[in-house]
C-alpha cells in the first residue's frame, strides 16, 4: 500500500496533504487538470471538473497521464468508476475540431463520425452548420465560430479551435526592461498563452497581470484592444504600459464615457461597451474600428454578458483573458472556456507568495459588541435594514481609530460600503475619503499621494474594489462590505498584498458586529480567506493588541 | 434395459455395474441429480442416466465441442469409432479421444472406442436432423461418386445446395413416380437414383448417407475444440488491483450511505413487491450515484440480508435489518467480502431491473418494468453464468482486460445450450457487476477476486485477500482554519461517531471531510457535550494544533448555548403572591413534585387533575387555565429481520453439490442394491407373497443356521423394499436381523414381511 500525499474522494475532489514529502511534486502534477478549490493550512482540496479536464486536454495532457498521476500519488485505491469517468470526459474534447479548409474556409471536422452525426442532429447546432463536405467534415458559417463553440460545450462535445487567427494590423511594441525584468512565472504565463493561441492566464492579485498583458502585446506586436472594468483601471493600464513598453502617450487611446479615442492600442471600459441606446449597443463599432491583432480582457471573471456576446463574433482575433480567479459568481465559466479560451496558466496564490512576489497577509476578524440600546434597535429593525445597522455601529469607528493608532506609521486603507460611515471615519482619522462622487482626477491625485507616502491613510468606498493599484498599503481595515461576496474579498485582500520593501507582514482587519447578520457574512469571509490559506484569527475587540 | 439394443455389451446397466467406485463417484459428482433420490440399484441408476431430463441437464453443461461431438455421434450411422468421429468433426484423433472418454464418463455415450453409442436421450434431445443431415435411408448405393456423376452437373448443383443443410427442398409433386429413363429435370434425375427422396408431397430430402458422402465424411463444417480467445487490452496488474479495490471501497461506502438513507426515509414496498422507480432515483441523488448503480447497490444489500421489507402499521416499508448493524461492526474488508459472497451465490439477475418482464404471467405483468428488489428477479441461470464470467476473466490472466464481447463468446462456448440471448445478457451484467463490486479493475480480474473461484470460497478468505489494499482506520484528524476536519482515512468507529456529533460530513471516500458550523457544534452541546469536552477531544484527536477560529467557534456557540432553557411540565401554577407559592412548596403535598421556576411560577410533572384535587384537599381553590402543549417523542431507529435469501445452493444445479461422503454413501447404497438384485430369486422382479407360516419357517431356520435371507418388506408407509438380512431371532411377531445395507441389527414386524427366501 503506497503512502502518497493525495486522497481521491468519490465526489471527485482530491485532498492533498501539504505536509507530505511529495506534496509539492504532486501539486505540480495535478495542477494542469484539477482546480484548486481550497487551500487551508494542512489539506488542500482540488476538484476534477469537465472544464478542468478539458483545459488539461487543451494543454496537451491525455487521459493516461491524468490517470497515471492520480494512481501514482493516491494513498488509497482510486475508484474505478472515477477513472472511467475521467477518461471519458477527456476523450470528448477534440473529437470535433474547427479548422480552416483551403477552399471552403471554416469547417468542423471530426475524428469520430457518430459524434458529428449526434451534434448535427441537435436543433441548436444545425442552424450554424452549412453543407456537409464529406463524411467527417461540415461547413461552418464563419460568423458562428464562437456560438458554435459555446453550444458544443453546452452539449458536452467541446470543439478544439485550430482555425487559427488573423494577424491583425502590425504595430511595433517592445518591452522596455530598464530596472526590472519579467518574473519567471510571468514569462511562463506569456509563453503558454502565446503557444495556445488564445486563453486565460490566472494569477493572484498583485502578481503583475498587467505585465503579462504587456508581454503578450510585445509578442503579438499588433494593434491591441484592451477591455477593463472601469476608468481608474484604464488609467492604470495606460500608466503601466507607458512605463513597461515602448508605447508612447500618442499610441494609447482611451475609450470611455469621458473620451472616445481610437489608437493602435485602445483601452475601453466594459461600461462603455455595454451602454445601450434604444436597445442598441452604440459602441460596438469599436471592435471593427481597427484590424485588431490582440484583444485583452482584464478581470475575466467579471466580464459582463454582452461582452461575451460580442466576443463570440471575434473568434479570429487572438484573445487573452486575465484574472485572479476563474470562479464566476454567475457560473459562466463555460463561456470563458469556449469564447476566450482554455486556461493557459495558473499559479496558486501561496506558491507565488512563498516565492516572495506578493506579501504574506494576516487576517484578523475583530468582534465588537453592539451597545444595549443598539441591540434593541437591531432586534426590532426590519430585516432589510439590519445589515446596515450592524455594519455601521459606532463601536466600529472607535475600534478603527485604535487600530489606526496601533499602525501609526504604516500606510493604511479603510474600506467600507456606507458613505455616512466612511465620511465619519474620514473625520475621525483626519484623512481624505474616496467615494463615487470623487472625480477621476482627484482620485488619481490622492492615489498618487498615497503611493508616494505623502498621505498615510485613505478611506475608500466600493469604487476602490476594482483594479486600483496601491503599492504601499500594508494595513487594510474593512468595516462593511457587500454581503460576503467571494470576489470582493479577493479584491480587497489584493489591496494589501503588494510586496513591501521590508518584507513585513500585511494585515487585513475586518470588523464585525457580534451576534448580528454582519457576523454571518463574516463567516463566509472567514471560510474564503482560510480556504485561500491565509492565517485567520478571531479576536474580541477588548482583547485586540492585549 | 429397454433403451439399449441387444448387442454387446448387453445393457448400459450392465456396463455401469462394471464401473469402479472412482468412475461411479465421478459420474455422480458431475451429474449430481442422479443421486437424488438415492437410486436403489444400478438398474435404477441406469434408467435415470438415460432419462431425458437428466441427460438434458448433462448436455446443457457441455461445452460447444462436447455438444458437437455428441451431435456428430448422433448423426453418424452406427457403428462409429473414434476415427470416424474425428473425421466427422474435422479434428485430429488425439484431440477427440480425451473428449470422447469424457462423454463416456458422463454416461452420455457408452460402448467402446470402436463402437460408440450415444444414449437414446441424446438422439431425442438433438433432434431428427442432427447437424442438418437428413434421415438414414436403407437403400444401398454402390459407387456413389459414379451415381452422382451420372445425374449430371445441374443435378450436382442441386445436391450442393442441400449438402450443408437444411437437407430439404420444395418440389411440386415430390412423390411422383420417376425412373432413370423417365427423369427429365435435375431433381427427377436425383429422385430416380434415390439421391434425394420424397419426404412428403411437396418436399424432397437428402438422405444422410448421401449428405455425409457429399461432405466428405465431415458432419460439421467447422468445430472449435478450444474456447475462443479472450482478446482485450493489457493493463498493469498492480494498477488494476488498486482500481478494483477503489471500486470495492466505493461500493461499501455506497451501501452504507444507501442504508442510512433507507433508515431515515424508508420507501414503501410496492404492491407488486420491490421499490419504486422514483424512490430509487431519489436515493441515487442522495448517495451521489447513477440510478442504475443505486438499484444495484440496493440489490446487493438485499442479497446480503441488510435490507428487508418490514410491516409497519398497515403498510410495508423497506428498512435496514439488524444484520446491517452487525455489518457496520465489521472492518471494511469483511463488509466488502460479505456483499461479494451474497452476490456471488445469489439468484437475482440485477440487470433485469428496468426491463420488461417477458416471463410475466399476464399481459399487464409483461408490460410492466421490473423494479429493484422485486420478487421476480430470481433466475436459476444467474449464479452459473456469473461463475463462468469470472472464470473467463481469470482465464484471461492477471493484467489482461478481455473485451466484454469476448467474455460473452467464451461463456457461450462453454454453455452453448444455456439460454441464448439471456445467457449473453447475464454475462454482460456479471462483468459490469463485478466491476461495481471491485472484483475487476480496469476490466481485469483483481487478485483479491481469485478466492471466489476456489472450491469452497469463504468471506474470510476474500477479506484476507483484499485487506492489504484497504485503507487502515485512523483515529486522528487534521483540523483547519476554514473549520474543516480531514480524516486522512476511514475513522475508527468511536472517533467517527464523536466527530459526526460535532461536525457535518462534507465529502467522503478514502478520507472524510467534516465541516464545523454553528449548528453542528450546537448539536454536540445538545447531545450533552460541554465546551471543555469539545476542546479536549479536539486537542486529543488532532494531529495539528487546534486552529484559533475553531476554538473561538466552540466558545462562541457555548456562550449562547442554553441561554434559553426548555423543558416539559404537566402543570403550572402561577400566583402574584410569592408567599402563597412558598407555603405550597413547604407543604409537601403527596404525589405532587413542585419546582419553582421563578418567584411567581411553580411547575409539576403531575397531571393537572391530580394537582387540582391535591390542592383542593389542602384547602386551596385554584383556577384552571387552558393551555396547548405537544410532546414530541422520537422512537429508536427501526430495524427489520431479513428472511434468508435463496442461493444457488438451494438448488441442485451446481456441479459441486455432493460431498465425498455423500458420493460414497450413494455408491454403497447402489452396490448393496445390486447385490440384492443379483440374489433376488425372481428375475422378473415380481414376487408372489408367500403364506405367513412359510415365511416364519424360513426365517426361523435361517436364524438357526445363520444363513442370509432375502426378504420383501412393506414399511408402515406402504413403501415396499427388498433387503438381504441375516436373521438373529424370530419372536413375539418381530424379526431381529442384521441388515445387509446398514450392517446394524434392527427389527422387522413379521406381518410386514411378504416373502422370505434363503440365499446361498
Amino acid at each position: 500500500m503506497s503512502d502518497g500525499p493525495l486522497i481521491v474522494q468519490s465526489d471527485k475532489t482530491l485532498l492533498l496533504e501539504t505536509a507530505h514529502a511529495e506534496a509539492s511534486e504532486c501539486r505540480k502534477a495535478i495542477a494542469p487538470f484539477a482546480e484548486l478549490e481550497r487551500a487551508p493550512e494542512h489539506v488542500h482540496t482540488y476538484r476534477l471538473t469537465p472544464l478542468g479536464l478539458w483545459n488539461a486536454r487543451a494543454a496537451g495532457h491525455d487521459a493516461e497521464q491524468v490517470i497515471d498521476v492520480l494512481l501514482r500519488y493516491s494513498r488509497y485505491p482510486v475508484p474505478h468508476s472515477l477513472l472511467v469517468d475521467i477518461a471519458e470526459t477527456l476523450d470528448r474534447y477534440g473529437r470535433l475540431r474547427l479548422e480552416k479548409h483551403p477552399q471552403h474556409g471554416l469547417v468542423l471536422v471530426t475524428t469520430d463520425r457518430p459524434v458529428l452525426e449526434e451534434v448535427m442532429r441537435s436543433n441548436k447546432v444545425k442552424p450554424m452548420l452549412g453543407a456537409r463536405l464529406d463524411d467527417d467534415t461540415v461547413l461552418v458559417h464563419p460568423s458562428e465560430r464562437g456560438h458554435l463553440k459555446q453550444t458544443l460545450l453546452k452539449i458536452g462535445w467541446p470543439a478544439e479551435d485550430l482555425a487559427g487567427y488573423v494577424d491583425g494590423e502590425a504595430h511595433q511594441i517592445d518591452l522596455v526592461t530598464d530596472g526590472w525584468e519579467l518574473r519567471p512565472y510571468q514569462e511562463q504565463a506569456t509563453d503558454s498563452f502565446w503557444h495556445g493561441g488564445s486563453g486565460v492566464v490566472v494569477l493572484p492579485c498583485g502578481a503583475g497581470k498587467t505585465i503579462v498583458g504587456a508581454a503578450a502585446m510585445a509578442q503579438a506586436s499588433a494593434t491591441t484592444l484592451i477591455l477593463v472594468t472601469n476608468t481608474v483601471s484604464a488609467r492604470q493600464w495606460k500608466d503601466e504600459l507607458l512605463k513597461r513598453t515602448s508605447l508612447t502617450e500618442e499610441e494609447i487611446g482611451e475609450y470611455s464615457g469621458a473620451r472616445k479615442e481610437i489608437r493602435p492600442v485602445t483601452i475601453a471600459t466594459y461600461q462603455v461597451m455595454t451602454t445601450r441606446r434604444k436597445g442598441v449597443y452604440t459602441h460596438l463599432e469599436l471592435f471593427d474600428a481597427r484590424d485588431w491583432g490582440l484583444i485583452v480582457y482584464d478581470e475575466v471573471h467579471l466580464l459582463p454578458a454582452p461582452i461575451f456576446r460580442m466576443t463570440a463574433d471575434l473568434q479570429t482575433r487572438r484573445r487573452l483573458g486575465l484574472t485572479a480567479t476563474l470562479v464566476r459568481e454567475d457560473g459562466r465559466e463555460g463561456d470563458v472556456f469556449s469564447l476566450i479560451g482554455p486556461k493557459r496558466y495558473d499559479a496558486p496564490w501561496k506558491d507565488i507568495e512563498s516565492q516572495g512576489w506578493i506579501a504574506p497577509a494576516d487576517c484578523i476578524e475583530v468582534r465588537v459588541d453592539l451597545e444595549q440600546t443598539e441591540r434593541f434597535v437591531y432586534a426590532t429593525a426590519e430585516p432589510e435594514d439590519r445589515y446596515r445597522l450592524a455594519a455601521s455601529t459606532p463601536a466600529k469607528s472607535k475600534l478603527v481609530r485604535r487600530i489606526a493608532e496601533h499602525h501609526a506609521d504604516e500606510p493604511l486603507l479603510v474600506i467600507g460600503q456606507y458613505i455616512d460611515q466612511l465620511d465619519e471615519l474620514g473625520e475621525r482619522l483626519e484623512c481624505p475619503v474616496i467615494k463615487g462622487e470623487t472625480t477621476v482626477k482627484e482620485r488619481q491625485r490622492l492615489f498618487q499621494a498615497f503611493r508616494t507616502g505623502e498621505i498615510k491613510r485613505l478611506v475608500v468606498s466600493k469604487v476602490a474594489n476594482f483594479s486600483i493599484d496601491l503599492p504601499e498599503a500594508s494595513v487594510a481595515i474593512q468595516v462593511s462590505g457587500t454581503f460576503g461576496s467571494r470576489q470582493e474579498e479577493a479584491q480587497r485582500l489584493g489591496r494589501v498584498l503588494r510586496p513591501k520593501g521590508d518584507g513585513r507582514t500585511a494585515r487585513f482587519y475586518s470588523i464585525v458586529a457580534r451576534d448580528t447578520i454582519d457576523a454571518e457574512f463574516a463567516a463566509h469571509r472567514q471560510r474564503f480567506l482560510a480556504e485561500q490559506g491565509y492565517a485567520y484569527t478571531i479576536v474580541d475587540a477588548e482583547n485586540l493588541f492585549a | 434395459m429397454s433403451t439399449t439394443e441387444p448387442t454387446r455389451p448387453r445393457t448400459l446397466a450392465e456396463a455401469l455395474r462394471g464401473w469402479g467406485d472412482a468412475a461411479l463417484g465421478e459420474l455422480l459428482r458431475r451429474r449430481p441429480d442422479l443421486a437424488l433420490p438415492i437410486p436403489a440399484d444400478t438398474g435404477q441408476l441406469a434408467a435415470r442416466v438415460t432419462s431425458n431430463a437428466s441427460a438434458a441437464r448433462a448436455i446443457n453443461r457441455l461445452d460447444e465441442f462436447g455438444v458437437d461431438l455428441l451431435e456428430s455421434l448422433s448423426a453418424l450411422p452406427e457403428p462409429v469409432d473414434v476415427k470416424l468421429l474425428s473425421l466427422g468433426v474435422g479434428q485430429p484423433e488425439e484431440v477427440v479421444r480425451p473428449r470422447v472418454s469424457e462423454l463416456l464418463d458422463l454416461a452420455l455415450v457408452w460402448g467402446t472406442e470402436d463402437d460408440l453409442r450415444p444414449i437414446r436421450a441424446v438422439h431425442e434431445l438433438l433432434g431428427p436432423t442432427p447437424a442438418g443431415l437428413g434421415p438414414i435411408t436403407t437403400r444401398h448405393f454402390g459407387d456413389l461418386d459414379q451415381l452422382i456423376d451420372d445425374a449430371g452437373p445441374d443435378a450436382r448443383a442441386v445436391l450442393d445446395k442441400l449438402t450443408w443443410g437444411p437437407p430439404t427442398g420444395s418440389v411440386e409433386k415430390a412423390d411422383r413416380p420417376v425412373t432413370i429413363a423417365s427423369a427429365r429435370t435435375p431433381v427427377e434425375r436425383l429422385l430416380a437414383r434415390g439421391l434425394v427422396v420424397p419426404k412428403d408431397a411437396n418436399t424432397v430430402v437428402l438422405p444422410r448417407q448421401i449428405g455425409l458422402h457429399l461432405r466428405g465424411g465431415r458432419v460439421l463444417a467447422s468445430t472449435r475444440p478450444v474456447p475462443p480467445p479472450l482478446d482485450g487490452k493489457k493493463v498493469s496488474a498492480a494498477i488494476a488491483d488498486r482500481a478494483a479495490a477503489g471500486a470495492a471501497l466505493d461500493l461499501v461506502r455506497l451501501v452504507d450511505r444507501a442504508l442510512e438513507q433507507l433508515g431515515t426515509e424508508p420507501p414503501p414496498v410496492l404492491r407488486t413487491g420491490g421499490v419504486g422507480v422514483r424512490e430509487v432515483r431519489s436515493l441515487a441523488g442522495k448517495i451521489g450515484a447513477e440510478e442504475q448503480t443505486a438499484a444495484a447497490v440496493l440489490e446487493m444489500a438485499y442479497a446480503a440480508g441488510l435490507v428487508a421489507a418490514v410491516e409497519v402499521g398497515n403498510s410495508e416499508l423497506w428498512l435496514p435489518t439488524s444484520a446491517y448493524d452487525d455489518w457496520l461492526e465489521l472492518d471494511l474488508a469483511h463488509r466488502w467480502a460479505q456483499l461479494v459472497m451474497a452476490w456471488f451465490s445469489g439468484l437475482r439477475a440485477i440487470g433485469l431491473i428496468g426491463r420488461r418482464d417477458s416471463t410475466g404471467s399476464t399481459a399487464a405483468a409483461r408490460e410492466r418494468l421490473i423494479n429493484a428488489l422485486a420478487p421476480d428477479l430470481e433466475r436459476l441461470l444467474a449464479p452459473e453464468i456469473r461463475v463462468l464470467a469470472l472464470q473467463a476473466l481469470a482465464e484471461a490472466g492477471a493484467g489482461n482486460a478481455p473485451a466484454p464481447e469476448t467474455v460473452v463468446m467464451w461463456v457461450a462456448w462453454h454453455r452453448p445450450r444455456r439460454g441464448g440471448q439471456f445467457r449473453d445478457d447475464l454475462v454482460q451484467w456479471s462483468v459490469s457487476e463485478a466491476a461495481l463490486l471491485g472484483l475487476t479493475g480496469l476490466g481485469a480480474l483483481a487478485a483479491h477476486a481469485k478466492p471466489l473461484l476456489g472450491p469452497e470460497p469463504t468471506a474470510d478468505e476474500l477479506a484476507e485477500a483484499i485487506s492489504s489494499l484497504m485503507p487502515q482506520p485512523v483515529s486522528e484528524v487534521l483540523l483547519q482554519a476554514d473549520l474543516t476536519a480531514v480524516a486522512p482515512g476511514p475513522l475508527v468507529r468511536t472517533v467517527q461517531d464523536e466527530l459526526s456529533a460535532m461536525a457535518d460530513v462534507e465529502s467522503d471516500g478514502g478520507a472524510g471531510v467534516y465541516r464545523f458550523s454553528e449548528s453542528s457544534v450546537r448539536r454536540a452541546f445538545d447531545l450533552g457535550r460541554t465546551a471543555e469536552q469539545l476542546h479536549a477531544w479536539l486537542a486529543e484527536h488532532s494531529r495539528t494544533p487546534v486552529p484559533q477560529p475553531l476554538a473561538y467557534l466552540v466558545d462562541d456557540v457555548a456562550r449562547r448555548h442554553g441561554v434559553l432553557r426548555l423543558g416539559t411540565a404537566s402543570t403550572y401554577l402561577r400566583c402574584d403572591d410569592e408567599n402563597v407559592l412558598t407555603q405550597l412548596l413547604n407543604s409537601n403535598l403527596p404525589g405532587v413534585r413542585f419546582r419553582r421556576l421563578a418567584p411567581t411560577v411553580v411547575v409539576s410533572p403531575s397531571p393537572p387533575d391530580m394537582v387540582l384535587s391535591r390542592l383542593r384537599d389542602a384547602g386551596l381553590a385554584p383556577l384552571a387555565e387552558t393551555f396547548d402543549g405537544a410532546l414530541h417523542v422520537t422512537g429508536a431507529p427501526r430495524r427489520g429481520e431479513a428472511p434468508r435469501r435463496r442461493t444457488s445452493r438451494d438448488f441442485n444445479e451446481s456441479a459441486f453439490d455432493l460431498t465425498d461422503d455423500q458420493v460414497k454413501a450413494v455408491i454403497e447404497k447402489v452396490r448393496a442394491g445390486d447385490r440384492i438384485a443379483a440374489e433376488r430369486p425372481d428375475d422378473d422382479g415380481l414376487v408372489e407373497p408367500a403364506a405367513p407360516a412359510e415365511t416364519i419357517a424360513v426365517l426361523t431356520n435361517a436364524a438357526e443356521a445363520h444363513t442370509r435371507t432375502w426378504i420383501a418388506y412393506v414399511d408402515h408407509n406402504g413403501h415396499s423394499s427388498e433387503r438381504i438380512v441375516e436373521p438373529v431371532r424370530v419372536a413375539d411377531g418381530w424379526l431381529t436381523a442384521y441388515d445387509d445395507t446398514t450392517e446394524t441389527p434392527r427389527t422387522y414386524a413379521l406381518h410386514r414381511i411378504s416373502t422370505a427366501r434363503p440365499v446361498e
